[in-house]
């Protein structure tokens, strides 16, 4: 059995190892998404049920509903959820990714990422920005006249500039965020430059107006995060074509809806094993608290999931500005990481521990047996929906989705024995 | 004009022959007139009034061939030598190359025939070997892929009608001292051997040849015949054959992994005879064979000096020390730290199995040799392991190792540094290719010279399973091998067995390192002695450590229960 183990592992990391994520298009939900439907709302974490969702995700759902003309406020909006008129899935399960809230609605613009090596896709959402957006579960006028400008100018623009620049390359541009004090989750600054650097002499060629160029040339510049939303892409093509590997103990994806954590394992296919999401303690702003934080949210822990974020904290000391903690504290969470992980990336690497590869391939065993949970860097949302971001710091996956994991995998596997 | 005529005495052949004979010869520059026909009166009559009787043409008789004929130059040789040439021909064709397209029909028109050798696909052979029984035939069948069914209804068969049905899977016989498949030239003599394992009957045949005795029959009856599902009808039936044969005064059985009460049932049979019984069983009870008063041998070479020392009180047998030592101590000398693995790359699937059992007693061991277990197919770093390249999963679409030699050459130039010593074996003899050394040597050279570039020292061993008169020239082989450093021994068990002394002395030399270097500790619990290590001066580092899944029983048990 050990031996079965220890094969199907190695199989997974050689498929992270030869990913070729590259962004190829920007394209709107429905027409691109396989099986995308008008009525599905997508949303982060594994599957879950109006009635369990917490306050931001509610309000990026209604927000999600006003943007697309099915509501037209809170009640409205419930209205139809309640009378069976909407879907909602995880959009793990449409092979995609979204930050926080996570809601995708069918006419929201996503960019198009691809793994080269197996020809498999992901696909995202574009990043608002901060404050009160989507997301956190905003879903005020302005938030909504922000996302139609995103539709209208920002996604267009962009999508003709790729179409001018050809596909973008992506391993390179992570593999020099992480040199430059990015870890990819929660310090994307060095990607966002890295990509507008790369977009502008496009972007101004494009057809659009002065104004309308520049306006999309500010917008990135203004977003810190804008990276984020083609990070998380980047890890879940990498990550899905080693999914379903027999016997192997490795973990291909992470998530939360805000109420619940969910994890999943190659060697137990489509599962989910979940438990309640942890709340964050952290750094917050001005006068929030920790009784004001939601649960844990958002798909980005995708990130984790490869290695980046939280795992390559060491990659980006700055962080603890926001985390908390020391910079001596951020080596050692990433050093521990190496504990919990099969093997390291051939190509992302951490300048400071030597330019050690991150540590990638999460293996259920060890993390039992250890006792050591995989390390997460976050924002933290208002529980409330609409109000935004109040902190941000560090949290772990719960123990449980580890623990029942581990259950599942022996009983399969004895019972294959049979 | 000029007459010529030869008789050949005592040369009889039928007219029409000699007719069309006197046609193509007519054909010939200058020839006028020509007779090639027997001496009889008619004959030399019909000669006369062709103007072409000569003198030597008086003594004949009518059991005399002559040959007259009248030419313008002197064509007389010609004439003879085509003569000549039409009658050899003619004799020829007379026995018919034409070969029958059906089993049956051969077997119509060839009675004499007594044995079908059969290897086509194994899904045709049960067919085939139907027929051959049904009509009266003995039967080897070279081919496998045959089912536990089939093979058992066609020896039930065999057996209910005094036949012999050798095979499935058997690659080796020699029926009255004529080598049949994979088999070796040995010496006539009283050792009868009874065999499902191909490679473990030519390893006891060599040396027994080796050592001034011979064979009197070589029966394989297929791989799987000891198994309990065939119930050893083919060696319990030329069991019976040889315990009544005059010529057979020893009998060895040779089998790998026998059942046990397979074992029973053929043992039950000497029970009351003066012969000689000695078994070579590859993994199986020493005191079950021993308790029927049948010797119970460890090793085909054992097999072989017991067999013979049965009939030459001169040979006995002890395990051969050869200069063990000293070719220990100067091998072991050469290998640097990170050599500590052995690599066997076998074409003989016994020989791999006898190889794997010696290793494995002393050391962890990898091989496709035993099913049940980790299936190497691969050569991985920093492990043992022995492949027999002879099994199903390497000969897919390839011919077969001991016919081509070319799949373990390229894994021989792939060993990687981890490896000390490689082991192998060479097959000649019948049915192998014609000079398996000239295959091996360039890449043999090429992987020690490899390993002597990169301060270090590949150790090769091998034995040679064949017999000094088989074609491929025993000796010649010996002599280039040694010529490149390769140590040649006489058995496949000695082979193995300087391999596991050489990986036992690597083993006690690694233990004995600590005590030759500088003390550096990892402390793994209690501060206290990380902190009194640390004030002795020891180089000593400590880690960070918590109990397995913090203590979590069900969580431990479930751990455990994976790395089974």
């Amino acid at each position: 059995m050990e031996e079965k183990i220890r094969e199907a592992n190695s199989k997974f990391m050689e498929i992270i190892k030869n990913a070729k994520p590259v962004l190829i298009d920007i394209a709107t939900a429905i027409d691109v998404i396989p099986n995308y439907k008008k009525n599905l709302i997508l949303h982060a974490g594994p599957p879950i049920k109006w009635e369990d969702m917490s306050g931001p995700l509610k309000g990026a759902v209604v927000g999600g509903l006003i943007y697309e003309g099915l509501a037209s406020d809170f009640l409205s909006a419930e209205e139809i959820i309640n009378e069976g008129k909407i879907e909602f899935d995880s959009c793990h399960h449409y092979n995609s990714v979204g930050p926080m809230a996570g809601v995708i609605t069918a006419s929201m613009p996503v960019f198009v990422v691809k793994n080269e090596s197996y020809d498999n896709y992901a696909y995202c959402t574009l990043n608002e920005g901060l404050g009160k957006v989507l997301r956190y579960g905003a879903y005020d006028e302005e938030v909504i006249e922000k996302l139609e400008w995103m539709k209208t100018i920002l996604a267009p623009v962009l999508k003709e500039a790729l179409d001018l620049s050809g596909k973008i390359e992506l391993k390179a541009i992570l593999a020099q965020m992480l040199q430059m004090g990015d870890e990819g989750h929660n310090r994307n600054k060095a990607g966002t430059s890295l990509f507008i650097r790369e977009m502008a002499p496009f972007i101004v060629k494009t057809k659009f107006n002065d104004e309308e160029k520049s306006d999309v040339l500010a917008f990135i510049n203004s977003n810190d995060h804008f990276f984020l939303n083609i990070s998380m892409p980047i890890c879940k093509c990498t990550l899905d074509p080693a999914s379903n590997i027999k016997y192997s103990t490795l973990v291909y994806a992470m998530a939360r809806n805000g109420t619940e954590f969910g994890i999943r394992v190659s060697g137990l296919g489509e599962r989910w094993f979940t438990a309640p999401a942890e709340v964050i303690d952290g750094l917050f702003f001005s006068a929030y608290t920790k009784e004001d934080a939601n649960p844990d949210i958002g798909d980005s822990v995708i990130c984790e999931t490869l290695g980046i974020g939280g795992f390559s904290m060491a990659a980006a000391l700055p962080i603890v500005k926001f985390v908390g903690g020391t910079t001596s504290d951020a080596l050692d969470y990433s050093r521990d990481m190496y504990e919990i992980t099969e093997g390291e990336s051939d190509v992302y690497k951490i300048p400071v521990l030597d330019f050690k590869g991150i540590p990638t391939g999460i293996d259920i065993k060890k993390v039992i047996e250890t006792g050591i949970l995989p390390i997460i860097n976050t924002g933290i949302a208002h529980k409330e929906p609409g109000i935004g971001q109040v902190g941000a710091g560090l949290v772990r996956p719960p123990m449980e989705c580890f623990e029942d994991a581990l259950v599942a995998f022996v009983e399969e596997t004895c019972k294959k024995e049979d | 004009m000029n007459v010529y005529s030869k008789v050949i005495k005592n040369t009889y052949y039928d007219s029409v022959v000699l007719m069309l004979i006197s046609k193509e010869i007519k054909e010939i520059e200058d020839i006028e007139n020509v007779i090639v026909a027997m001496g009889t009166d008619m004959n030399i009559n019909l000669a006369k009034s062709l103007s072409i009787y000569t003198e030597e043409l008086e003594d004949i008789s009518s059991n005399d061939l002559f040959i007259s004929f009248s030419s313008k130059e002197d064509v007389f040789n010609k004439v003879i030598d085509k003569v000549d040439e039409l009658l050899n021909k003619k004799a020829k064709t007379a026995n018919d190359t034409y070969h029958h397209k059906t089993l049956l029909t051969e077997i119509k028109n060839n009675p004499s025939s007594n044995l079908v050798f059969i290897s086509v696909a194994g899904e045709y052979a049960y067919e085939q070997a139907k027929i051959a029984i049904d009509n009266n035939k003995n039967v080897m069948m070279f081919s496998d892929n045959v089912s536990v069914e089939h093979e058992r209804k066609l020896k039930e068969l065999a057996v209910s009608k005094g036949l012999l049905m050798m095979g499935p899977d058997c690659g080796t016989c020699i029926i009255n001292n004529k080598p049949l498949g994979f088999s070796n030239s040995v010496r006539k003599g009283p050792i009868g051997i009874i065999g499902s394992s191909g490679t473990g009957i030519q390893e006891v045949s060599v040396l027994i040849d080796y050592l001034g005795s011979g064979v009197s029959q070589v029966i394989g009856t297929g791989g799987r015949d000891m198994k309990k599902e065939i119930g050893g009808l083919t060696t319990i039936q030329s069991l019976k054959l040889l315990l009544e044969d005059k010529k057979t005064e020893v009998i060895v059985i040779i089998s790998k992994k026998p059942d046990e009460e397979v074992i029973k049932k053929v043992l039950a049979l000497v029970k009351l005879t003066s012969k000689k019984i000695l078994v070579s069983f590859i993994d199986s009870s020493p005191e079950l064979v021993e308790s029927y008063n049948v010797k119970y041998t460890s090793s085909l070479e054992e097999a072989a000096y017991v067999a013979v020392s049965y009939i030459d009180k001169n040979i006995f047998y002890e395990e051969l020390e050869y200069d063990i030592k000293g070719l220990i101590n100067d091998e072991s000398k050469r290998h640097n730290n990170n050599q500590n693995n052995l690599l066997g790359l076998f074409v003989g699937g016994t020989l791999a199995t006898e190889a794997d059992r010696i290793i494995r007693k002393d050391n962890v061991l990898y091989s496709n040799v035993y099913k049940s277990e980790y299936f190497v197919n691969k050569l991985e770093k920093n492990k043992n392991i022995i492949l027999d390249l002879g099994d199903d999963e390497f000969t897919n679409g390839k011919a077969h190792p001991m016919i081509d030699p070319s799949f373990r050459t390229s894994l021989i130039k792939s060993i990687d540094e981890s490896v000390m010593v490689l082991i192998f074996d060479i097959v000649l003899g019948y049915g192998s290719h014609e000079d398996p050394v000239s295959e091996l040597l360039p890449s043999l050279k090429e992987v020690m010279l490899r390993f002597i570039n990169n301060d270090s020292f590949l150790t090769v061993i091998t034995s040679i399973c064949g017999s000094e008169t088989d074609y491929q020239d025993y000796l010649s082989s010996k002599e280039r091998l040694e010529d490149i450093g390769v140590i040649v021994l006489r058995s496949n068990r000695q082979v193995a067995d300087l391999a596991n002394r050489l990986l036992n002395v690597k083993k006690h030399k690694n233990l004995d390192k600590i005590f030759n270097s500088d003390l550096s500790v990892i402390s793994l619990g209690i501060d206290t002695f990380y902190n009194e290590m640390k004030d002795s001066d020891i180089n000593v580092s400590k880690v960070n450590w918590r109990p397995t899944a913090n203590g979590n029983k069900k969580m431990r048990d479930l751990l455990a229960k994976l790395k089974e």
